[in-house]
């Protein structure tokens, strides 16, 4: 009988898994079209390239640590863990300031702009953080 | 908190990148901590000493501000 060992973590396995299910949904989306999606060439070329990226991204963590190459140590989860909570106050501040000042001047926002602005707030925050940590570090 | 491992390394003859490979960091950490940037945790500052064979207070010391 055939045995092959694949030496995957349980996190490299999921994640593998998802980035091509991301892949197989972005082509259904593009091959089908269906209804209910609204923009299907920007949401099924979307969903192939986040798939494809994640996948990527996950063989090439196993192949390092496979390799023994130390990548990330208690550094790097230092810097993340400074980055993190900073990122999370500012966003805390501007959601707290956001819900106040759309409550006082009763003003209705789409949702979409504000969770994506919110959504690249968040990215940018958390970048710019952590690359200032790691500079300072 | 300063330390000496540069010293150490020099009696050693060792490079940054064989320290860090020796003691499971990332040589831009051993980089860190010799100039002063980052203090190690507990943990490496045990493997520091442990391999360079001596205590944790030959290496590192803690200056009260």
């Amino acid at each position: 009988m055939f045995y092959m060992r694949i030496d995957m973590k349980t996190q490299e396995i999921a994640s593998f898994i998802i980035g091509i299910f991301l892949v197989m949904a972005g082509i259904y989306i593009q091959i089908f079209k269906p209804a209910w999606v609204s923009e299907a060439q920007g949401a099924g070329g979307g969903l192939i390239g986040g798939g494809v990226v994640l996948t990527l991204l996950t063989l090439k963590t196993y192949r390092t640590r496979k390799s023994g190459e130390i990548r990330e140590d208690e550094r790097d989860y230092r810097i993340a863990e400074k980055a993190s909570f900073r990122t999370f106050q500012i966003i805390f501040i501007l959601q707290g300031f956001l819900l106040g000042i759309l409550g006082i001047l009763n003003i209705q926002l789409p949702a979409q702009p504000v969770v994506g602005a919110l959504f690249a707030v968040t990215g940018f925050s958390y970048m710019g953080f952590f690359y200032w940590y790691r500079s300072k570090m | 908190m300063k330390n000496n491992i540069k010293v150490w390394r020099a009696k050693k003859d060792i490079t940054q990148e064989e320290l860090a490979k020796k003691v499971g960091v990332t040589r831009q950490t051993i980089n860190a901590i010799e100039r002063g940037k980052y203090d190690p945790s507990l943990e490496l500052a045990f493997s520091l000493s442990r391999f360079f064979d001596c205590k944790i207070e030959d290496i590192f010391t803690y200056e009260l501000k």
